[in-house]
């Protein structure tokens, strides 16, 4: 009695946290005060407001099978001509292989007040429209009718999910700010979920109870367990540079099954740890026999008895040589090979499984200890650790033992170094997939800077300024440059070093070690250039153009981590031959910061008629926290600052010349 | 005529370019065009693409939009020859992919599907070769290739056609080698034969790239689309477009009553008008849902009152039916819209138009044009369908009508600018007074309407490169001038910089077209609409300095436009004041290195610094 007292109370302040507004939150129950509403108060930018989007979710049976009922109702306030577009809605749903989700009980309105009185403008159903987007993705997209500023609109729905496997994880942020937002979820007992919330660290209110109302399924009797969460007052969310992906910082709430206990009470485990996922995977056609097949193979495509006699590093790199450049990534990513190992060998091109698969099966050929690591990419948001999930990877790279050292490598990129991922796999931790079963995760962390050095030798004749350019670009950046040039030929390389502000010398353009890529890539090239002169006085930029020009950080404040992806390095030297006749007027004073985060120094040195200027900086983080971002801000206003401030020469007067 | 003229020109021109290296190259186009029952066309396509190296695997994706499956492409065959000439892969049929393509072309809503497929080899170079045939209800033209691509060439570009005596076309071709046509007793055959070796580049202010397309117009006298219906003059084609509206103009009970309402009492009919418009830009909003023959047929009036949305045709359509009802009779217009002028084929009627606007004829003061999608000033039709060609649909009356050309003063931007150093805090403070109108106010005016107030802030705030955003405003003087006002407050450590004991100024430069150095372009130049702009800007001297150094006044007149810099000093500051004004026109390229040399004479001007201000005891 007390427990039922106590959820009664319970029950009574979950739907008081609501009424305690001057808004009903009952669909078709819109009031004057949401129509008359002109700004929204903790945001008085924003376009449009959630007024409330309240899920719904329970477990029926349907067909004889366990289904999960979603029912959603929205509200929504537009305030600005901005905001119209909030009237534009898209229901996203999920088909898989053989059964797919099903949208029913669409249901859409749209409030005005016109002369003080409320007008209702309904959805016509004719005005659905269905597609799909992508392989496992429906959507049902309508226009809301009648939608102007100061309009308010609501639209409900729900969802039929056979996918018990998965309930929808439920986002409480949108892109506008939510007023209230509440995930009210229904379980039976014979399903286990764990969940997660991501962006916040409470809910503004959670509780769960059990539901009074006797169930019946295969003539057992049970009660569900209601969990309800609701947040209030949630900001929009606004995208910044330097994140990976908006999936990682939205704030929402994600459920994974971890048990299926049937009514004869058999407790079934539901692929919920990651041993059972890394067995599953090593029988799959498409992953773990893919790997053995392709060992099998590897005879047929390269020399394996010569090579099993060389040292464990070229072996290596011969194996991964080979399928670079032998092997075309179709620039697809997954896990699952996207076709018979067979057929890759036959048409030398396929996803990046099909490619790390196939290269793992010819590294172990050759006596490599090696394992498929499991990871998502950046723009795929992070793994969570403890949410055994297939779903939330898309790509597997490789770890190789070699000579005693663990190497992460991607076989896709071919200008890559051997023994390192390209940026865009570098997100966290990838899972090793082993055959013992054990679970281990690896870190795609590169701690290692990557360095790009740039010299310029600048000297005057002729009213004319030529710089000679020596960029010289290591792992990342060599990367970038190589994907950029290494194919292109010199007509293209010359258009892309052409500029409006100088005259590029032709015949000067350079590049070294091109296709070397375990080799710094070199780019040499030289200009000519009017100098800035007043007054007889000569302006001269040390470094033209190669720092920054303008700090990329300009807004206040930052919420998010600041996700560099890797530490950099550059550096930066000019020499300036002092023209005769000439002297310094002016040199910028030098400038060093060390600390933790952040290293920079700023130095000119005359010598016998040369000035050399010099800028370095180092980043010494591949991603820093958003408390970070004011000093990481400053940091560039001096990369600024310093690397584009300049020195000024003077004619020498003629007693000085004597 | 004008074709002809930019054909010598290209000749003459590309034959430099001839020996370029490409990523890949078509090698054959080939289209077949026969006709099957009830008028449906049945189309066979060929081609053949070389790809040189891996950049070039980008032109190995090929795809196809279809609008209806039994338009949908079939018997797709595949396959891919190696360096040393054998078939080496050949495409499955699982790996022919299929795509909902629901928000095409920007489009809320599009019944569109999209089939294609991906082969790759990693040895270069190796040739693509695929083929597929396609069953064609709905037509204007007789859908024949020519290039695939602008940035590729296509080496040769073959086109058949077989038709029936008594299904008559008429054909104009455009870069294509011959032609060739074969009348029997029952049939017509014809043969189209081309080539596309002299890749388009992009460059600024040159004609829309289709100009340099080989192209081959088979248009028949009577179209299919739905029904088939006469394009012989661009007055039956205008025709069918006419009909399409009858029975669409109803409107509900409630919105005539809205629409007397609103114009109760009012006289003068653009006053009526322009009341009924702004009615039109607060409660409609643009939502393109294309859906079968809704492509070309506008939805319902009351479909539009009713749902207070619709595409342009819908709205146009609507709009039309609003006045209808005030007693002020308009025409519904198509027209070919983008801020690049594309000259109409007035030999060959056919629908060369992407979207709908409403003429409003006016015999006793200046007629109106208005695009009902549009939320700028009333009557302002903007870049996008200014000083051109359309095709005003009136019963029994369609004809093609000129719209009027944007003018100097309708595009002109001025810039009233006022600079302070300060030099304890070693930065300058901007304050701006700007009014933009063309182009310009467009885009503003969208950022005003179209943006939630945070981001429109954080975009703002890299509104000048190398300053500090202070605050800003951005007002339009009122909804019916086409011009928005800006104020701007910043500071930056640009502007003014020290070194030493002086200080150098930097000008705040005029945006100037910058075009590529004569010895790098190739296309003529076509300048749709003119640019104008007029900058005063006032320059503080701090205290203690003085100008030690002074830029020299700058005039420049030429037959392409005029630019003026002048420098006027006291004191305590000095003055920059500039104009800008670059007519439109169409130049053939022999005019390039003087248009050229204009631009780049005025924007060195621009970006030279000033002034030099040095401490006064120096």
């Amino acid at each position: 009695m007390k427990q039922l007292f106590l959820l009664f109370l319970l029950i009574l302040g979950s739907t008081s946290l609501f009424s305690q507004q001057e808004y009903s939150d009952s669909f078709g129950k819109v009031s004057k005060a949401e129509l008359e509403m002109k700004q929204y108060p903790q945001d008085k930018n924003a376009e449009a407001v959630v007024l409330f989007d309240v899920r719904k979710s329970k477990f029926i049976i349907v067909d004889n099978r366990w289904h999960i009922l979603y029912e959603r109702t929205t509200r929504i306030k537009i305030l600005t001509d901005a905001g119209i577009s909030a009237g534009n809605i898209e229901i996203r749903y999920n088909i898989g292989r053989k059964s797919s989700e099903h949208v029913s009980k669409i249901d859409a309105v749209t409030y005005n007040l016109e002369d003080g009185q409320i007008k209702k403008t309904e959805l016509n159903a004719n005005n659905i429209y269905d597609g799909r987007d992508g392989r496992y993705t429906l959507v049902k997209k309508f226009a809301m009718p009648n939608v102007r500023k100061g309009s308010v609109i609501e639209f409900k729905y729900q969802i039929l999910s056979p996918f018990t496997f998965k309930l929808k994880s439920w986002n409480f942020q949108w892109r506008i700010p939510v007023r209230y937002s509440e995930d009210i979820v229904r379980i039976n007992p014979y399903f286990e979920y764990a969940w997660k919330l991501q962006g916040a660290k409470n809910f503004t209110y959670h509780t769960r109870y059990v539901d009074q109302t006797m169930q019946h399924y295969e003539g057992i009797s049970y009660q569900n367990m209601i969990y309800d969460m609701v947040m209030k007052n949630v900001p929009a969310f606004h995208n910044e540079a330097y994140i990976s992906s908006v999936n990682d910082y939205i704030l929402r709430v994600e459920f994974q099954l971890s048990k299926y206990k049937s009514p004869q009470g058999i407790t079934q485990k539901m692929f919920n740890t990651w041993p059972d996922l890394i067995t599953s995977l090593l029988k799959d056609d498409q992953f773990g026999k893919f790997i053995n097949k392709s060992e099998k193979l590897a005879s047929k495509v390269m020399d394996m008895a010569s090579l099993e006699q060389k040292p464990e590093k070229v072996r290596f790199d011969s194996i991964m040589n080979f399928v670079k450049s032998n092997f075309t990534w179709d620039e697809y990513n997954d896990y699952w090979a996207s076709e018979k190992p067979a057929e890759f060998l036959k048409d030398k091109s396929g996803n990046s499984a099909s490619i790390n698969l196939f290269t793992l099966g010819l590294l172990r050929k050759a006596g490599i200890t090696a394992y498929p690591v499991l990871i998502s990419t950046r723009d795929n948001g992070t793994i969570k650790y403890n949410y055994p999930y297939l779903d939330l990877f898309n790509y597997v790279v490789i770890v190789a033992q070699v000579d005693g050292k663990l190497i992460l490598c991607d076989a896709t990129e071919k200008y890559a170094q051997n023994d390192k991922l390209p940026p865009r796999c570098i997100n966290h931790k990838g899972l090793i997939v082993m055959k013992q079963g054990d679970v281990k995760w690896i870190s795609l962390a590169n701690t290692f800077p990557s360095d790009i050095y740039k010299e310029n030798n600048i000297t005057y004749s002729n009213d004319q300024l030529t710089y000679q350019v020596s960029t010289l670009a290591k792992d990342n950046f060599a990367l970038l440059y190589r994907n950029k040039f290494a194919d292109q030929d010199q007509d293209k390389l010359l258009k892309a070093l052409e500029s409006d502000n100088y005259t590029l010398i032709d015949s000067t353009v350079q590049i070294i070690n091109k296709k070397t890529k375990n080799k710094p890539f070199i780019l040499k090239y030289s200009f000519e250039t009017n100098p800035v002169k007043i007054n007889g006085k000569l302006f001269i930029s040390p470094f033209y153009n190669e720092v920054l020009s303008d700090n990329p950080f300009k807004l206040d404040q930052r919420y998010f981590p600041i996700d560099m992806v890797y530490p950099e390095k550059r550096s930066f030297k000019s020499t300036i031959s002092i023209p005769k006749g000439y002297e310094i007027d002016y040199i910028p004073n030098p400038l060093s910061i060390t600390n933790d985060l952040f290293s920079f120094n700023y130095s000119i040195l005359e010598n016998q008629g040369q000035l050399t200027v010099q800028l370095n900086y180092y980043f010494k983080k591949g991603i820093y926290p958003a408390t970070d971002y004011i000093r990481l801000k400053s940091y560039f206003d001096d990369i600024v600052t310093k690397g584009n401030d300049r020195i000024v020469l003077k004619k020498k007067t003629s007693s000085d010349s004597k | 005529m004008k074709h002809i003229f930019l054909s010598i020109l290209l000749l003459v021109q590309f034959s430099l370019y001839a020996q370029k290296k490409y990523d890949a190259e078509v090698l054959l186009v080939h289209s077949h065009a026969s006709l099957n029952s009830d008028y449906n066309l049945k189309m066979n396509y060929h081609i053949e693409i070389r790809i040189n190296n891996k950049d070039g695997q980008e032109y190995a994706k090929r795809y196809f939009a279809y609008f209806s499956d039994s338009e949908k492409p079939y018997d797709l065959k595949a396959y891919i020859i190696g360096p040393n000439g054998k078939t080496i892969q050949k495409l499955r049929s699982r790996e022919v992919k299929t795509i909902d393509n629901v928000s095409l072309n920007n489009s809320f809503y599009e019944d569109s599907k999209l089939m294609g497929f991906y082969m790759s080899q990693n040895e270069f170079p190796y040739t693509l070769v695929y083929s597929y045939d396609k069953n064609v209800s709905n037509y204007f033209r007789i859908p024949l290739l020519t290039n695939l691509y602008r940035d590729i060439p296509t080496k040769k570009i073959i086109a058949t056609v077989d038709l029936p005596r008594d299904f008559p076309v008429r054909y104009e071709t455009q870069h294509m080698d011959s032609v060739r046509v074969d009348t029997t007793e029952n049939e017509i055959h014809f043969r189209f034969v081309g080539h596309y070796t002299n890749t388009t580049p992009t460059e600024y202010l040159a004609p829309p790239a289709s100009y340099f397309d080989p192209e081959i117009r088979v248009i028949p006298e009577y179209f299919k689309y739905g029904i088939r219906h006469s394009q012989k003059t661009w007055k039956d084609f205008g025709q069918w477009q006419y009909d399409l509206l009858e029975f669409r103009e109803e409107l509900p009970e409630n919105e005539k009553q809205k629409i007397s309402q609103l114009i109760k009492g009012v006289t003068d009919t653009t006053e009526k008008i322009k009341i009924l418009y702004h009615y039109l830009q607060d409660e409609t909003r643009y939502v393109n849902v294309a859906i079968q023959h809704g492509r070309l047929t506008p939805k319902d009036a009351s479909y539009v009152a009713q749902n207070k949305y619709g595409d342009c045709k819908a709205l146009s359509n609507y709009f039309r039916a609003v006045l209808s009802y005030a007693g002020i009779s308009s025409d519904y217009t198509i027209i070919n819209a983008g801020s690049k002028i594309d000259t109409l084929d007035r030999r060959l009627p056919f629908t060369q138009f992407n979207h709908a606007i409403l003429y409003v004829p006016r015999k006793d003061t200046s007629s109106l044009w208005l695009d009902c999608t549009s939320k700028y000033a009333f009557g302002y039709l903007g870049t996008f369908t200014q000083n051109r060609y359309a095709l005003v649909t009136e019963n029994n009356n369609s004809h093609l009508l000129h719209t009027p050309a944007l003018k100097p003063a309708d595009v002109l931007t001025t810039r009233r600018i006022s600079l302070t150093y300060k030099l304890i805090q070693n930065w300058t403070a901007i304050d701006i007074n700007n009014t933009y109108r063309g182009p310009a106010y467009q885009e503003l005016a969208s950022f005003k309407r179209f943006y939630n107030g945070s981001v429109k802030e954080k975009i703002m705030k890299f509104f000048i490169p190398n300053a500090v955003m202070e605050s800003y405003d951005l007002n339009l003087v009122n909804r019916d001038s086409a011009k928005i006002q800006l104020q701007f407050k910043a500071h930056s450590n640009k502007t003014y910089v020290k070194y030493g004991q002086d200080i150098l100024v930097r000008n705040i430069a005029l945006s100037i077209p910058d075009l590529e150095k004569p010895s790098k372009r190739k296309l003529p130049v076509q300048i749709n609409f003119p640019i104008y702009k007029i900058d005063s800007i006032r320059y503080n001297i701090p205290y203690g300095y003085r100008i030690s150094s002074i830029k020299k006044d700058t005039t420049l007149v030429t037959s392409f436009g005029t630019y003026e810099s002048k420098i006027s000093t006291t004191d305590s500051s000095f003055v920059v004041t500039k104009n800008f004004l670059l007519k439109p026109g169409t130049y053939p390229l022999r005019s390039y290195p003087a248009l050229y040399r204009f631009l780049n004479t005025a924007s060195k001007n621009e970006h030279k610094f000033n002034v030099l201000l040095t401490k006064k005891n120096q």
